[in-house]
């Protein structure tokens, strides 16, 4: 079967510009993992191939033991499912049209949805709580109720790994949590693996097993959110200084801006 | 708000009974008047001729043409995300305009490979046109549709330019010819335009219909269609073929009549949502109908005076969508 996710010796070139210089890492079922990293690190870029979005250039990813080259795109679909950042407010359809559609790489050759495909939508849509407005048109929902549907896509797509490429810019505080709260309940419901491309450092640090930090395109450092969350390691992957201090509560090391001294 | 839960297989039907009741009436429309004895009386009379010749020919083209032209509006606008796109945007049917002004002024007529001379030389324009845009359009990242669209609106252009420098050169008589040619009209002796459009025409609707759940993802955006496993540039390349043959073959046989490929599809998207299944099959039991029923329309307001159904789309079109879209916004 070998590993869920083996991410070997990746590099990716655009413009003449080498955007990723080799990434390696790997994860297993039932884990939660976020990259974090400055603008342009390439973060984006390696989720994407993972996803099937960007193809790929030098090196290779495998899911199952199986190379994503050699992979049909609805068998990848079958194992990975993605979220993507930009949220399209012309997309035409329903969110519940639009989770419906996440079942596409397991329909037949009629394309009829049968009464599991419809029953996992359902559940998909119950999880996010997203019923009360799943028959809105999407582009009049708030950015907040958009991520859910794009979420409960990506739940019914049944995977046993979900990408997410930064599910919490542009959302208020509230529904930040919410989001976080949701990955947390399918990852421990449906022992589902997940892996968040994120700014958002302090809600990584509460949620996740392990973070990657990419810098111009490397891996400087991975390992646990208590082995990231520190002044030198920040120092090391931004490029300037951050304080951290430990939750009053969880006890986690949360990192602050330095503010005026 | 619940704008989308339409029941697509009632309006469905109702487009069904529309399409059986146009063409069982379709072909009794006209200045000379039909009636069923006539045809009970068999063979060797003007009637019967009319009918089998002129009038159920005419019938037939008109359904394939104008399903064919929804299909192929529906199937741009997808590919493009953009709903302006008609089947004429990417200049095939200047192309084809280019081709018939090419046979008009060589004064070729009659039939040539036993195929009527003015469509083929139309069918080649076009074809030169795919093809062109498909070359122009190739990238390492495959089919752009951003050049396609960009090449397909110059090349378009482009080829409107020969035409009108191919009618600067014509003398009156083929001047006339290649106006009239493209006001678009259904007149037709016998099944020779029917027969060049069918083969696209089950090629297409077959093709599309195959592939509209690919349809429904593209139209939810790239990165989620890639993401669900959908062979994004094959599909792309699939719509443009298609499409581009409806288009190529329908404007051969018939000139470009404007506007059914717009308004259609728009029109089945206002009564049927934004799926694609239900368009793809009511672009054949609307399209195809509403076109038949223009025709009607065009042999009968001006008494004595056939016009060319291209002119009446385009007249009845206009207005009725901005209606429809009005009414949505209430």
């Amino acid at each position: 079967m070998g590993k869920l996710l083996s991410i070997e010796n990746v590099r990716w070139r655009a413009g003449g510009k080498e955007i990723l210089r080799g990434v390696s890492f790997d994860m297993d079922l039932h884990q939660f993992v976020t990259v974090i990293g400055p603008n342009g690190a390439g973060k984006s870029t390696l989720i994407k191939q993972i996803a099937g979005v960007l193809p790929m250039q030098e090196g290779d990813i495998r899911l199952r033991g199986r190379s994503v080259r050699e992979l049909e795109g609805r068998e990848r679909a079958r194992i990975v499912a993605y979220v993507p950042q930009t949220r399209d407010p012309d997309i035409p359809f329903t969110p519940r049209e639009l989770v419906e559609q996440a079942r596409y790489p397991y329909l037949g050759a009629f394309g009829k949805l049968s009464q599991s495909d419809r029953r996992l939508v359902d559940q998909a849509i119950a999880l996010t709580r997203a019923g009360s407005f799943v028959d809105q048109p999407f582009g009049t929902l708030s950015g907040g109720e958009q991520q859910k549907v794009l979420i409960a896509a990506a739940i019914a797509q049944d995977t046993p790994l979900i990408l997410l490429d930064e599910p919490t810019t542009f959302l208020d505080p509230s529904v930040q949590d919410e989001v976080y709260e949701l990955l947390r309940q399918i990852r421990a419901e449906r022992r589902v693996s997940i892996l968040v491309v994120t700014h958002d450092l302090n809600r990584a640090i509460l949620s996740t097993d392990r973070m990657i930090a990419l810098r111009a395109g490397e891996i400087v450092r991975s390992g646990a959110p208590a082995e990231i969350a520190r002044e030198d390691v920040l120092r090391e992957v931004f490029g300037s200084e951050f304080l951290t201090i430990d939750h009053p509560t969880s006890g986690h090391p949360m990192i602050l801006p330095r503010g005026e001294s | 708000m619940r704008v989308t839960q339409k029941r697509p297989m009632l309006t469905l039907s109702l487009f069904a009974v529309f399409f059986v009741v146009a063409a069982v009436l379709g072909p009794f429309v006209g200045s000379q008047e039909i009636t069923i004895a006539d045809l009970v009386r068999g063979e060797g009379t003007t009637q019967f001729f009319i009918f089998w010749t002129l009038r159920v020919p005419r019938l037939l083209l008109g359904l394939l043409a104008g399903a064919s032209l929804a299909l192929a509006g529906l199937s741009f606008q997808t590919l493009f995300r953009n709903p302006l796109a008609t089947p004429f945007t990417l200049g095939v049917s200047s192309g084809a305009a280019f081709g018939v002004a090419v046979a008009v002024l060589l004064n070729l007529g009659g039939y040539m490979f036993g195929i009527e001379v003015t469509p083929l030389f139309a069918l080649l324009g076009a074809v030169l046109v795919i093809m062109i845009l498909m070359r122009l359009s190739r990238t390492d990242a495959g089919l752009s549709t951003r050049d396609l669209l960009l090449a397909g609106v110059a090349l378009s252009y482009f080829f409107s330019a020969l035409l009108l420098f191919g009618q600067y050169l014509a003398d009156f008589t083929q001047t006339f010819r290649m106006v009239r040619w493209l006001m678009g009209r259904l007149e037709t002796i016998g099944y020779g335009p029917t027969l060049m459009i069918l083969p696209a025409f089950v090629y297409g609707f077959l093709t599309l219909l195959l592939h509209r759940r690919e349809m429904d993802l593209l139209l939810a955006g790239e990165e989620i269609a890639l993401s669900r496993g959908v062979g994004v540039d094959s599909l792309r390349r699939q719509l443009y073929i298609s499409a581009s043959l409806l288009t190529a073959t329908t404007v051969a046989a018939c000139g470009p009549i404007g506007f059914v490929g717009l308004v259609v599809p728009h029109i089945l998207r206002l009564l049927l949502g934004v799926t694609h299944g239900p368009l793809i099959v009511g672009s054949l039991l609307f399209g195809g109908p509403f076109l038949v029923t223009c025709d009607a329309l065009a042999r009968n307001v001006i008494p004595g005076a056939e016009l060319p159904v291209g002119i009446v789309t385009a007249i009845l079109g206009g207005p009725f969508f901005l209606w429809l879209l009005m009414q949505r916004r209430k």
